[in-house]
């Protein structure tokens, strides 16, 4: 407590209190910039999925790739919006504590960012809600057991490799692939570079300088605020530019090497008596817009119908429950990753296929 | 205190302000329709 001395010392000759000095202004600013990003980054990361962390820290394998697309075995942390919990296999998930017997219905799920979960808890990725629902549906006496081989950033080669390395191993009856309408050659996904590679800064900015940036939550919450508010805008550009791209090529080396990637995954699968199946992930504006580009998903339809395998077009999926519900199903600034109640529908309409196919009754695997 | 920050609360906005306009900026320039490439977080 101050003395009245000390009172009268911090008046000045005339009565006023003296002006805080340069110094004294700067450091009032530096202080009060270094609190509010403190504190906004806190909050922004409790805001995000999973248990509250300071910092994020790389989940992945040093290295070339494709190791560096490998999860650490063992990882438990913050990365990218996403909390990683990484099992002993270096997969998403608990660890796999799977018998091999015939009372097991085994699923392993292939897929990009869009099966990993990217943004969501894991309990809330489609491949274990697919676990809890099939265990719903499986008649007394077998168990579900999903395995979430999806990795951020993935496509259908690195599927079809983790497929070989790991997925095989785990004798499944099922093998889902979740392709992405980014992952191979169409017109949504030409505008998706088009309008990538066109941002003016982005060009200029060394990747060096942005990954940083995508480090914090507090920049993360700001660019998806930025993006929320330009969506409709977005999903209105993005159309146009892909109904005047010309539509899909019709062949291409990208394309020859998307389908001979999910052919392998086919033939992989069944190698081992399971059951492939594939679905596709849709863009926002495939959802909402009343016109949009289907030439990704006549493509890949056209390719699976050929090999006989189940296709999922989820972008009917989803349009069918948004017409219905009305419900957003894209994490809020995100142009293409489900949120939970995206997933929702991904894992309803798996089991749906695998009631109409009959793999609940009686599993693949169980002629082995 | 309440003084003080009744006079100087100019330099405890002021760079807050500042800075989120910059960050405005630099998000709206270094964005495209919004679609992220998703491999970055593999670096």
């Amino acid at each position: 407590m101050g003395t009245s001395s000390d009172s009268k010392a911090a008046v000045g000759k005339d009565g006023a209190r003296p002006r805080a000095s340069w110094r004294a202004r700067l450091l009032l600013s530096c202080g009060s910039l270094f609190a509010f990003l403190a504190l906004g980054e806190c909050i922004a990361r409790l805001r995000e999925p999973g248990p509250f962390s300071l910092f994020d820290r790389n989940p992945y394998l040093a290295g070339e790739l494709p190791h560096q697309t490998r999860h650490r075995p063992g990882f438990e942390g913050r990365w990218d919006s996403t909390w990683y919990r990484i099992n002993a296999q270096g997969l998403r998930g608990p660890e796999l504590d799977w018998t091999l017997a015939g009372d097991e219905l085994r699923v392993v799920c292939l897929g990009d960012s869009c099966t990993f979960g990217k943004g969501v808890r894991e309990a809330d990725c489609w491949p274990r809600q697919l676990e809890r629902l099939l265990q719903d549906a499986l008649p007394a006496g077998r168990r579900a057991r999903v395995a979430n081989l999806g990795i951020n950033g993935g496509d259908a080669r690195s599927a079809h490799e983790l497929l070989v390395e790991q997925g095989l191993a785990l004798q499944p009856d099922l093998v889902l692939y979740g392709a992405n309408v980014n992952d191979f050659p169409n017109a949504v996904e030409a505008v998706n570079q088009k309008v990538f590679n066109e941002a003016p800064l982005k060009r200029l900015i060394p990747q060096g300088i942005l990954d940083p940036m995508n480090r914090s939550a507090l920049f993360r919450w700001a660019r998806s605020v930025y993006y929320q508010s330009r969506r409709e805008q977005d999903w209105a550009a993005a159309e146009a530019l892909a109904a005047a791209s010309g539509g899909t090529p019709e062949e291409s080396p990208a394309w020859a090497r998307q389908r001979a990637h999910v052919v392998a995954i086919r033939d992989a699968a069944e190698a081992v008596g399971a059951q492939a199946a594939v679905l596709l992930f849709p863009y926002e504006s495939q959802i909402y817009l009343d016109a949009y580009d289907t030439s990704a998903i006549d493509r890949l339809g056209a390719l699976c119908a050929e090999l006989e395998v189940p296709f999922i077009d989820l972008a009917q999926v989803f349009r069918e429950h948004f017409g219905s519900a009305g419900e957003d199903l894209f994490l809020p600034g995100d142009r293409y990753h489900p949120n939970p109640g995206g997933y929702t529908l991904v894992a309803r309409a798996l089991v749906r296929l695998a009631r109409a196919e009959g793999w609940l009754d009686e599993g693949p695997g169980d002629e082995r | 205190m309440k003084s003080f920050l009744r006079e100087n609360w100019v330099w405890i906005v002021a760079p807050i302000v500042l800075l989120a306009a910059l960050v405005a900026v630099f998000i709206a320039l270094t964005s495209g329709s919004g679609v992220e490439n998703n491999t970055y977080n593999l670096g």
